[in-house]
């Protein structure tokens, strides 16, 4: 046993050391000086680990620094130095590996280095910060859109069609009760029908079937379902006060119809779930259902934009006023309303009163 | 608790146990999670790989047991190419089972014959790769017990309709630890499945008693909750009256000819959505249900958690020494709920930090007993890891595990 086991020099720290084929930890004190690395057992009664370890720098690895973690030196022979992150030591080590290898920085090392110091500056925080909060902006508003957009147009017609059939069935059931008969005369219907037709033989309406039906729990209302089934409650039709202002809300419909919408709010709802899983990682898939659920009212209201747009377009094209869908807009609300109002963030469908400008403010064109 | 007579009489000095400790800051961790992600989405996914084993380096690095820290080493490469792999085999999967039914029934019937053998690969790969006091840690089990476990057991527990659920996850959960290793040395878990038993049987009678008690109280009680409701269901059907008054079209063909923003203002405050009132109600009586089901569902998880880890540690040992885990239903029920409220309340930012609270206890709640010397014990020999031949050993170093 030397001296040097015993008595921590200058220019030495203190560590422990493993030699990797036992758990057995030695308080080591080691010293760097190129082109070596050695260290001795601070106190050990086995006198055959109490000699002085030499090993060339060269063939050990200081592991990079990760969080407050310590720092570990690989050796050759499969042992390991720990030594823990105090100020000193980080001092010593910076000041003294660099030199004792020769100024010969690893590939490896200096990636995981750069890496801690991103991790730690507040910078690369804030700029990775922007760059999440930006990327997943684009993501929602225009990504997320846009490949379910080219996914929904790319998809055999059936997968819509089973979406659709699956949706009647269930909104079908007699359990849930939502629909009944409808009690509207077949005169009426016919009429409405035909109307219809004069709509669709001006724009070329997609493949459907009108169909009606009486629904309490729906009120006054026209769905489109994915797959071409167009449902107008007997509420509906009963607002209006002729054939041409349903036809002018079926526009709208029949725009939902032609862009996909149901297929692609499926596929949107489910893109950005998982973007947001991964996002929020194996926490809780509870918490991120509150910005799952504002996401899709998001895309669901960019849905009735974009219907009500076509819808105007259209209804100017088969020379139905456009005012026509505002006053059953108007009508809706007021047979609708009763409820607190739900602040737009959290709505399905835009604004009302927004949504009735552009229709009272288009004068129609056509000269019939 | 069941110790060796050994191991009783050389545990007696130390009767608190040493617990284990995780000294990780929520600052430190927040950095490598936004550096992680934001490198992950600037290469496409490809960094996930490294952020993975950053990640787990940094929980592994800041666990602390008997003044010594665990260590994690996995290649991302490693990791990089199991992802690959992984992303391949559903592409592969979903475009053939597309042009073809009876390919993709045989691909269905291969993968779920690889799964156990996936779910073992990766159980090694992890333990592998995950260190303390210069040990590794290893996991081995024959391919023939794994199918066993995870699709023999299984198919059981889903024909047993459940009941022998609890002999099964016993099965399971002791199958994973015993075959765990440090250095030399196995983990010995001898929780029985009665234990087991007992758990599951007192999550089932209590979900029971909760379940009949909602009901008798919801028959009680609706008929009157209805009846206080009533005037305010009047007091809205008023203020509906009033409003409709106002919502005649040519009302608002006169605020929108005259383009008076300050009349659409006040008028927008007061104009309900178009919704019916039976639709509102719906929506709010679904998300009460909502609400009550993830508290079920929350209280449930932090018992069968708490439970569970509970039963197993505490009939683990190693050597000469024992684990105790002391986990409280309570603690976990707090920390879930605080999570949630944090992580909807900051957007997802309060990730790390949630994780990091939930990892801390889980950790910290853990304690060996009895630990008197760490020379019994011995890693692998060098040589004979160095004979499997690094090539073939890197081939088929792959993590396949979605970690």
């Amino acid at each position: 046993m030397t001296d040097a086991a015993f008595t921590p020099q200058k220019n030495t720290i203190q560590a422990v050391y493993y030699d990797g084929k036992n758990a057995t930890a030695y308080p080591v004190a080691i010293k760097l000086s190129a082109p070596d690395l050695t260290f001795s057992l601070l106190a050990s009664t086995d006198g055959l680990n109490a000699r002085i370890h030499t090993y060339p720098i060269q063939d050990c690895t200081l592991d990079a620094p990760l969080g407050q973690g310590p720092r570990n030196i690989q050796l050759p022979d499969g042992g390991l130095i720990e030594i823990a992150t105090t100020p000193e030591h980080r001092a010593y080590l910076l000041q003294q590996w660099p030199q004792a290898q020769g100024w010969q920085p690893r590939l490896h090392c200096a990636f995981q280095s750069s890496l801690h110091w991103m991790e730690t500056h507040w910078s690369t925080v804030c700029i990775a910060l922007i760059g999440i909060s930006l990327s997943l902006l684009w993501a929602i508003k225009v990504g997320i859109p846009q490949v379910s957009e080219r996914l929904a147009a790319n998809l055999p017609p059936a997968v819509e069609r089973r979406l659709g059939e699956h949706i009647l069935n269930t909104l079908n059931q007699p359990a849930l009760g939502y629909f009944a008969d409808s009690q509207v005369p077949a005169s009426q219907q016919q009429a409405i029908q035909r109307s219809l037709l004069d709509f669709c033989q001006q724009n070329n309406c997609p493949p459907h079937l009108l169909l009606f039906k009486a629904s309490q729990a729906l009120g006054a209302n026209a769905i489109a379902i994915p797959g071409g089934t167009i449902i107008v409650t007997d509420g509906l039709v009963n607002l209006a006060s002729s054939p041409t202002e349903v036809v002018a809300i079926l526009a709208h419909e029949m725009a939902h119809l032609k862009h996909q919408h149901g297929l692609r709010q499926v596929l949107q709802t489910s893109l950005s779930g998982l973007v947001l899983l991964v996002l929020t990682g194996d926490v809780s898939s509870i918490a991120a259902g509150l910005p799952t659920l504002l996401v899709n009212m998001q895309y669901s209201r960019a849905f009735e934009a974009e219907a009500d747009s076509d819808a105007l377009v259209q209804l100017r094209k088969a020379c139905i006023p456009p005012r026509l869908f505002a006053d059953m807009l108007a009508r809706l609300a007021a047979k609708q309303s009763g409820d607190a109002p739900v602040p737009e963030l959290l709505a399905s469908h835009p604004d009302t009163l927004k949504r009735m400008q552009p229709f009272l403010k288009t004068a129609p064109t056509c000269h019939s | 608790m069941s110790t060796s007579p050994a191991a009783e009489l050389r545990s007696t000095p130390l009767t608190t146990g040493t617990p284990l400790q995780f000294n990780g800051t929520g600052r430190a961790y927040f950095g490598i999670w936004i550096v992680n992600l934001f490198l992950s989405i600037v290469t496409l996914g490809v960094y996930s790989a490294w952020a993975k084993v950053r990640r787990k380096k940094f929980f592994y690095q800041h666990t602390v047991l008997a003044g010594a820290r665990f260590d994690y080493h996995a290649r991302p490469v490693a990791i990089l190419k199991g992802r690959m792999i992984a992303v391949v085999l559903l592409l592969a999967y979903n475009l053939l089972a597309k042009s073809n039914p009876l390919i993709a029934i045989i691909l269905f019937v291969i993968l779920s014959c690889a799964l156990p053998w996936i779910f073992v690969r990766s159980l090694t790969f992890n333990a592998r790769n995950s260190s303390y006091r210069g040990l590794r840690f290893d996991f081995f089990a024959r391919p023939g017990e794994a199918a066993k476990m995870f699709i023999l057991y299984p198919t059981l527990a889903f024909l047993s309709l459940g009941t022998l659920y609890p002999w099964i996850k016993q099965r399971v959960q002791t199958f994973i630890m015993n075959h765990h290793r440090y250095g030399n040395v196995s983990f010995i878990c001898e929780a029985t499945v009665a234990h087991f038993y007992r758990v599951y049987l007192v999550l089932f009678a209590s979900v029971i008693a909760v379940v009949v008690t909602v009901l008798l109280l919801a028959k009680s009680l609706v008929p009157t909750s209805l009846a206080s409701l009533s005037p305010l269901l009047a007091v809205t059907q008023v203020n509906t009256v009033d409003d409709a008054s106002q919502l005649e079209p040519q009302h608002w063909m006169r605020v929108a000819a005259h383009d008076d923003a300050a009349a659409i203002d006040r008028t927008l405050d007061r104009l309900p959505l178009p919704k019916a009132p039976t639709q509102h109600e719906a929506a709010w009586i679904g998300l009460a249900m909502m609400g009550a089901y993830a508290l079920i569902f929350v209280v449930c998880l932090a018992y069968l958690n708490s439970r569970i880890s509970n039963l197993v540690w505490n009939h683990t040992r190693i050597a000469h020494a024992h684990f105790s885990c002391q986990m409280r239903m309570r603690d976990l029920i707090w920390i879930y709920f605080t999570n949630l409220l944090m992580l909807v309340l900051s957007l997802g930012l309060a990730t790390p930090f949630a994780q990091l609270r939930a990892t801390r206890y889980r950790i910290q709640s853990i304690s060996l007993h009895g630990m008197q010397d760490w020379e019994g014990f011995v890693g692998e020999q060098k040589q004979q890891l160095r004979a499997t031949g690094e090539e073939i050993a890197e081939m088929f170093d792959v993590d396949i595990s979605f970690g």
